[in-house]
């Protein structure tokens, strides 16, 4: 049985006061696919979309992408379960949208992810998301109301699919106030640590860690992004991430 | 600390005031559920982290209070 790198996005699951986040719906299915499945599931990314009047998003716009790798049939299978998944969470009110795709059968995926960019910064219409879903071989699915959800769902699997956008959902702890870099990253969550420019710090260099912990998608990989503060580094906070 | 705009009521300072977003915050105050919308400290209520609050591009509108309770 062959397996193959498959993304899968949700988008707009929620209303105003909602009990539960599309983040929290796309964690179960994650959750879902690893213990039925056998198989790891890469974190999930926040991609945060255009913030404007014509949009009718609940209230930030965003939406929710993971990877994990399947074979066709268990495709089916997970397809299967995260359209019922959502449908029966989401909020009454919602307009949710669904997309899966296998990596390999994206067609272009310099267009596709040219798309993302462009849910980034333009009001973008569900016919377009449709369009580019059949052109790039997406399965693209709307499932309550107006299905508005369909283009974030689209966009989210274009700006995972390019590699350096959205924070990861989550946070953590450690139970030490610091740790030195070569240390920090023999944690699974952790790829690299870099500060804001892109450099990387020594092995040895140490970083603060009282505070919780947010990363950052950049190249791929989950990046803890952190500043001087004297003769030590601290992790960037939620304040100064919220461009990410 | 709101402006009304037809049936909106938007907060007057966007979105980096984070001091104006906790003296802003109201009994109706929730904190968002969902960790990752968490945008600044929760030590403190803040507008910032509520429930109700709905982003724009310059700031965010009050979903939950009235324009005669602001």
């Amino acid at each position: 049985m062959e397996r193959f790198k498959i993304f899968i996005c949700i988008d707009d699951t929620d209303e105003i006061g909602y009990h539960t986040s599309t983040g929290e719906i796309c964690e179960a299915i994650r959750e879902h696919i690893m213990e039925h499945y056998a198989v790891s599931a890469a974190p999930i990314t926040r991609h945060q979309l255009f913030l404007h009047e014509d949009i009718p998003y609940t209230s930030h716009n965003s939406s929710m992408c993971f990877t994990t790798f399947l074979s066709e049939k268990e495709r089916e299978k997970v397809t299967h379960f995260t359209l019922e998944h959502v449908e029966n969470i989401s909020a009454p009110s919602s307009d949710p949208g669904v997309c899966i795709a296998f990596e390999h059968e994206i067609r272009d995926l310099d267009t596709l992810i040219r798309y993302g960019f462009d849910a980034k910064e333009k009001v973008l219409t569900k016919e377009s998301a449709y369009a580019m879903a059949k052109k790039q071989n997406l399965f693209l699915r709307e499932l309550k109301n107006t299905g508005q959800g369909i283009i974030g769902a689209v966009a989210g699997i274009a700006l995972r699919a390019q590699g350096s956008d959205g924070r990861i959902k989550g946070k953590f702890r450690l139970d030490t106030p610091s740790i030195d870099v070569q240390t920090l990253l023999k944690n699974d969550l952790i790829d690299e640590i870099q500060l804001i420019d892109g450099s990387f710090l020594s092995d040895n260099a140490v970083i603060i860690t009282k505070d919780e912990l947010k990363i950052v998608y950049l190249n791929h990989k989950c990046v803890l992004l952190v500043e001087q503060e004297g003769d030590y580094y601290r992790p960037l906070g939620k304040e100064k991430l919220t461009n990410y | 600390m709101f402006t009304q705009e037809n049936e909106i009521l938007l907060f007057q300072y966007g979105k980096d005031n984070y001091q104006k977003a906790i003296d802003a915050a109201c009994e109706t105050f929730e904190l968002d559920k969902d960790e990752d919308e968490l945008v600044t400290a929760t030590t403190q209520n803040s507008c910032y982290n509520c429930l109700f609050r709905r982003w724009t591009r310059e700031s965010f509108m009050c979903m939950k209070k009235s324009a005669n309770e602001i």
